[in-house]
């Protein structure tokens, strides 16, 4: 049994059509059109105690709204979720005492007060012993300086000193899972930094696992082995970073720097991705024709004084699932 | 090159703007399903339990102060039409706008502030007469009774004072939100406002019914020329020759407080000018 | 079980302290409202007496008969406010996705929501509704026994869950339809008018259903025909320090199992 499993879960949420002008207006008053959205489409998938996981996908491909479903807060139009065997819909309170979650997009804190009156509110809720309740703070306090934050009132701090707020607050029960909704969207470097970091050694010391959404390929690159890939609601892509981005983009560049500039470089099995004026990319399927052989090629044409191959990143496999047409 | 650009924007083109803001306000009431039908049901059981009271207090007696059933009845119901129509959003605009320091930018707009927000509250108001007002008036007339004027001149005359009214009800409103420039913290005045309107207006209890030493201090107060002037026209207790004393009185509060306004409107002008917002 | 209980009660103590501080971050809303409410309901009972003195007793009843049941009434309300205005944001609740952050919490929901604030600015309410109560006390020569004392107290609490659980019950309808806050001044609305003057007033239909269906009349108008010993058109047989709690009770229940039933309906907000 694996420690969270995801059973062809489905979401559909019912909207309604604004009309246009003010008959339209009249006539939503009497007769509003409504039509559904399906944010999460059968998606089925298995995670162990202790890994990474990220979530990635274009905006609105149904990241949040899978979150949320996991996590007991939205409840599935079907199919089901067990976290540690146990159902966080049927069985909201036994679940989520052991969840940690978070959202980027909106604060768990209490905006007019100290962080840390919101950390002594969570002590009470989850029965958090003084012993445990100093301990995590402590903990905290090395990987995300929080005592330097905790008694300035919420909505004094900067995005990034918040979400360290929200991150500690979410840690302070000890959870065993920890899901964050794109933790570092809207912040610096540095910021992103310290949250890779906190996420990083949250895992190796307590062996929370994390389930963490994002945008961010730097995010996915530093602290993700495996990657869920999610689009129009379904999962297209489920494996290691490196056999995804494989299998997604399978192809390599080939840079050749001339030694004149020339125009109009052809090749019939590699595509021209991009001009300067003395350096031209080749796009090429590697299954199709060799690195080597492809440089023959061009070397006996143009007059070529360097190559070089770059391996295709996350963000070349990004680009290649929004460009793919959804099927139905 | 800001006043240029005011001195090229045409009449035309101002109207059309404020004309505008009105029907988008009207649409954007309308969207809200939801609130049509609750504010109807709120305006019912308000005005329902005006009439089973009054009906109470009644019961056997001819008239008070003049005053006969039916013309109370059609007072409390016209009172509650009234009240649909007048809302005013202003305070809640203006404030948001200075609290959050946009206001700096609307001194540089063609169209002045102040008239784009009475766009929008006759907008509002306009969009009652359908959503609200209507619906409430066929209701009353099937079920309890028509709300007939005394005569059609009472009618006519009472249209107008009703537009005084307004006016009177949006000044004081625009007025208050102005003190938001001094006192930033002022916040929910406009609750207290709303609260000495509600009694000293003739809105809910008509001021025949104070003491008499009472009545002549609230007559020095522009509250009542806000309801009881009105609906007074309108039933028939002040007769058309006698109405035109009240509306001119009116009238005079309406330049008196214009003036008021654009006197601190100005100084709030130079004041966020020179503070720089 | 007693453990339990602390755990509870340890939890809604912070919750109501820090609905406190909250509170004083805005001292301008505190200042307004001790001018505005007593002037919204002074402006009530001065049209009663102002009714009783230009014409008549309403319905039969004397000007401090109706301050009484007024009275009673708006001590309730008053604590309503204090209690549960938070069912006035279910509807920005529910848009804004408020309730994520107590569903992910290991406590109840409806629990969490009926303790999550604690509205101070309500004390002016009680205070005013108190003002008013003793005031018609003493105009009605109203006899301090402990019989009396225990029928005011239950009939006060009762009220009070009544009130409370109608909003709840009501204003979770936007759980449904993503709006209810207008509901809410719809209802407080028949509230006041139902529990301020006397029922007789009305047709009998209307008190039939203010009794059976949403048993509004118990708030204030059976209790107080009951202590002034006025005829209120249905009689029952026992005493209404009993009814009142009692309905209070089984009405908080209803309302806590229709709020879970809509929770179910929660869609959180998009993003
Ligand atoms: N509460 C909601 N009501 C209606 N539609 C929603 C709601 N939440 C999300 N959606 C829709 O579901 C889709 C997926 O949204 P979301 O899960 O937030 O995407 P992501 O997090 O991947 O950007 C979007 O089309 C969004 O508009
Ligand atoms: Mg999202």
């Amino acid at each position: 049994m694996a420690f969270l499993e995801v059973e062809n879960l489905v979401k559909e949420f019912t909207v309604t059509k604004k009309k246009e002008g003010l008959k339209g207006a009249v006539s939503s008053l009497f007769h509003p059109e409504k039509y559904k959205v399906r944010a999460v489409d059968n998606i089925s998938f298995n995670i162990e105690q202790g890994e990474i996981v990220g979530f990635i996908g274009p905006n609105g491909a149904g990241k949040s709204t899978a979150v949320k479903m996991m996590t007991g807060i939205l409840h599935p139009t079907m199919g089901s979720v067990k976290i540690n065997g146990i159902s966080p819909h049927k069985n909201r309170k036994a679940v989520v005492g052991k969840l940690g979650v978070v959202f980027g997009q909106r604060t768990q804190l209490y905006w007019d007060l100290r962080l840390g009156e919101t950390f002594e509110l969570l002590k009470r809720i989850y029965k958090i012993d003084d012993k445990m309740y100093k301990d995590n703070i402590k903990m905290l306090d090395e990987v995300l300086n929080i005592t330097e934050i905790i008694d300035t009132p919420v909505r004094q701090l900067s995005l990034g000193q918040r979400m360290r707020g929200d991150l500690a607050a979410a840690m302070l029960h000890s959870p065993t899972m920890l899901f964050l909704d794109e933790p570092t969207i809207g912040l610096d470097i540095e910021a992103k930094h310290s949250i890779r970091n906190f996420i990083k050694q949250i895992n190796e010391r307590c062996g929370t696992t994390v389930i963490l959404t994002t945008h961010d390929l730097g995010d996915v690159e530093e602290l993700c082995k495996r990657l869920i890939v999610i689009n129009h609601g379904k999962i297209v892509e489920d494996g290691p970073l490196n056999s995804i981005i494989e299998r997604m983009a399978p192809y390599r560049y080939l840079v050749v720097e001339l030694a004149s500039p020339h125009h109009n470089l052809f090749h019939p099995a590699a595509e021209v991705v991009k001009t300067e004026t003395l350096r031209v990319w080749f796009k090429f399927d590697k299954s199709r024709i060799a690195a080597t052989e492809l440089i023959s090629d061009l070397s006996k044409t143009y007059p070529i004084r360097d190559v070089s191959v770059k391996e295709p990143d996350i963000e070349d496999m990004i680009m290649e699932i929004y460009k793919k047409p959804v099927i139905f | 090159m800001l006043i240029e650009f005011n001195n090229e924007v045409k009449g035309y083109v101002i109207m059309s703007a404020y004309f505008y803001l009105a029907k988008m306000k009207l649409l954007v009431f309308l969207s809200y399903r939801f609130e049509v039908f609750t504010s109807l049901g709120t305006n019912l059981i308000v005005v329902l339990a005006n009439i089973y009271l009054w009906k109470a207090a009644y019961k056997g007696i001819d008239s008070v102060a003049g005053v006969k059933e039916t013309q109370m009845l059609t007072y409390t119901i016209m009172s509650t039409l009234l009240a649909s129509f007048f809302s005013v959003n202003i305070e809640h605009a203006l404030q948001e706008r200075i609290t959050h320091g946009d206001i700096a930018i609307d001194f540089f707009r063609p169209i002045s502030i102040l008239l784009k927000y009475l766009a929008e509250d006759i907008g509002i108001a306009i969009s009652s007469i359908l959503s609200k007002l209507m619906p409430l008036l066929v209701i009353m007339t099937v079920f309890v009774q028509p709300p007939v004027p005394d005569s059609p001149m009472a009618f006519v005359l009472f249209l107008l004072s009703a537009v005084f009214s307004f006016l009177i009800l949006w000044l004081i409103s625009a007025l208050i939100s102005l003190l938001c420039f001094w006192v930033l913290q002022l916040g929910e005045m406009k609750t207290v406002k709303d609260g000495i309107v509600l009694l000293l207006s003739g809105k809910i209890i008509p001021l025949w019914l104070f003491p008499k030493k009472i009545q002549r201090m609230i007559e020095i107060l522009p509250f009542q020329y806000v309801y009881q002037t009105p609906l007074s026209i309108y039933i028939g207790k002040v007769q058309p020759e006698q109405a035109i004393v009240p509306m001119l009185i009116q009238f005079a509060w309406i330049l008196l407080f214009t003036s008021l306004l654009c006197f601190g409107w100005s100084r709030a002008r130079k004041r966020v000018l020179v503070q720089g917002g | 079980m007693l453990e339990n209980v602390k755990y509870y009660i340890s939890v809604a103590l912070y919750y109501f302290k820090l609905s406190l501080q909250k509170q004083f971050e805005y001292p301008a809303m505190i200042i307004s409202c001790v001018f505005m409410i007593p002037m919204m309901y002074g402006t009530g009972i001065l049209l009663l007496y102002f009714m009783v003195h230009n014409f008549q007793p309403l319905g039969g009843w004397s000007f401090p008969q109706l301050a009484f049941l007024f009275g009673i009434g708006y001590l309730s309300h008053g604590l309503m406010m204090v209690f549960s205005v938070q069912n006035w944001w279910i509807e920005s609740y529910v848009l804004r996705g408020e309730f994520d952050r107590m569903l992910l919490r290991p406590l109840s929901v409806f629990f969490q929501f009926t303790v999550t604030y604690i509205n101070f600015i309500g004390l002016v309410d009680v205070l005013v509704g108190l003002t008013i109560f003793l005031y018609s006390c003493k105009l009605i020569n109203f006899v301090w026994s402990l019989h009396n004392i225990i029928t005011i107290a239950f009939v006060i609490i009762g009220g009070v869950l009544i009130r409370s659980s109608i909003f709840t019950i009501f204003c979770s309808v936007a759980f449904w339809t993503k709006r209810s806050e207008s509901l809410f001044l719809l209802l407080n609305d028949m509230l006041e008018r139902t529990t301020q003057y006397p029922m007789t007033i009305y047709p009998y239909f209307v008190q039939f259903m203010l009794t059976f269906i949403v048993p509004i009349a118990f708030i204030s108008f059976y209790p107080a025909c009951e202590i002034l010993g006025k005829d209120g058109r249905i009689v029952f047989p026992l005493e209404m320090s009993v009814y009142t709690p009692i309905i209070g009770i089984v009405m908080f229940i209803l309302a806590n199992m229709f709020f879970n039933l809509g929770l179910k309906k929660y869609e959180s907000a998009g993003s």
